[in-house]
């Protein structure tokens, strides 16, 4: 009974209004991933892997783009920042694992040039993911300040273009897409 | 293996070292020597230390941007406040923030692989038959393979200095949102003027490890010059 109460509790929380009236959509990390759909050949099945990572990496973008705009309001707080850092993890997490399927799609092709290009892009994640440390660390030490979300949450969404462009490039460089 | 894929292999090697944009001759290698795409896939040698240099002087530009942010942020304030090169700066970090990105994601890619491509040379020395060609061969490879150990290494260095240099720089940037606190020593027991004199004396440290990287792709280009002077296929074609 407790536990229900504690979920309803959470979910009403993840429903709340945000401060500009826009409701958000979370991702819920524990729904299955949906797994990109297989095509007829690897490379129809690789294909629909990378259209599903970009798909992926554009909500990322976005989400980083309303998290900035939303932080600018004067009434953002903690309960906000919570929300909307969790659902930053969450949504990046999705990319992560996105990518990851594409990569092993990719590995399997056996082109040392799309391999690299998985490296390449990997390591790029692994570096805009540094933001969420930053973000831990400052809201940890009870420094975390507007002004610092909204920066970082710039410094994500220009970055996941920068990373878009490098993966639409990688993606055509090495035949994997188009 | 044919004569002439010995003599193309010779002047391969050269792109081979650098990993970038010279994927398809390593599948060459590693997928044997009678693709008809060999010649049409080749990139011109010394492609990717073109390339890698130019990485390096693109990251060196936005720290070096930075870098001057900050000194201009060090110069007495005579306004009240913001710092009237408080703009710049923010500027200059966020272009960092973002070409830092593709800079240190295609260095660590280097990094990781590097020694992989070289792993697959030496495989393929193990099948040469010809005593001289091979010893030839091998005198070469160990030469390059010091050459990408020593750049390795270097943006090795980078990476250790960039990324506690980026974590200042966010970090003093948040500090500098909070006035009030300017003047006490934070956490770290440091003022304000104390944190902008580390993040500085941090980006100048990169700097330098960017610089360390450069002479030593200029020591390898020479040598690869010098290879290719000296490369059998100079005088035949494949």
């Amino acid at each position: 009974m407790k536990s229900h109460l504690l979920l309803a509790a959470t979910m009403l929380a993840l429903l709340a209004p945000m401060p500009n009236g826009q409701t958000q959509v979370f991702y819920d990390p524990f729904a299955p991933q949906q797994p990109a759909l297989s095509g007829p050949t690897p490379g129809a099945t690789l294909r629909n892997a990378v259209a599903a990572t970009q798909n992926q990496a554009a909500i990322v973008r976005k989400a980083a783009g309303d998290w900035g705009r939303r932080a600018n309001a004067a009434n953002y707080n903690a309960t906000f920042f919570q929300q909307d850092f969790g659902n930053m993890q969450a949504q990046f997490q999705a990319l992560r694992v996105q990518f990851n399927w594409t990569a092993t799609q990719a590995q399997q092709l056996g082109k040392s040039r799309a391999q690299n290009a998985v490296a390449e892009l990997d390591a790029g994640l692994n570096i805009i993911g540094e933001l969420f440390t930053f973000l831990t660390n400052q809201y940890n030490a009870g420094a975390l300040d507007r002004n610092t979300i909204v920066r970082t949450a710039r410094a994500f969404e220009d970055s996941m273009q920068e990373w878009e462009r490098e993966f639409r490039k990688n993606s055509a460089r090495v035949g994997l897409a188009w | 293996m044919p004569h002439g894929s010995r003599h193309a292999l010779a002047r391969s090697l050269p792109a081979i070292l650098w990993g970038l944009g010279s994927m398809a001759i390593l599948a060459w290698l590693t997928g044997g020597c009678a693709s008809p795409r060999v010649g049409s896939y080749a990139p011109k040698p010394g492609r990717g230390i073109a390339e890698y240099r130019a990485l390096v002087r693109e990251a060196h530009q936005a720290v070096a941007a930075t870098v001057q942010a900050l000194e201009a942020l060090a110069q007495p304030n005579t306004r009240t406040s913001p710092h009237p090169a408080l703009p710049g700066f923010d500027r200059a970090l966020h272009q960092l923030e973002v070409t830092s990105v593709k800079s240190r994601a295609r260095a660590e890619a280097i990094i990781a692989r590097g020694q992989a491509y070289f792993d697959e040379w030496k495989e393929n020395l193990s099948g040469i038959t010809n005593r001289a060609l091979a010893q030839a061969e091998t005198n070469r490879y160990a030469r390059l393979l010091e050459h990408f150990a020593r750049v390795r290494q270097r943006s090795g260095e980078v990476r250790e200095e960039f990324r506690p240099f980026m974590n200042k720089l966010r970090e003093y940037r948040a500090r500098l949102d909070r006035p009030s606190t300017a003047s006490i020593p934070a956490t770290g027991s440091e003022t304000v003027k104390q944190q902008l004199e580390a993040v500085t004396a941090s980006g100048k440290r990169v700097l330098q490890t960017l610089e360390a990287v450069s002479t030593a792709l200029d020591a390898a280009e020479a040598e690869v010059r010098a290879m290719q002077a000296s490369a059998p296929g100079k005088e035949s074609s494949p």
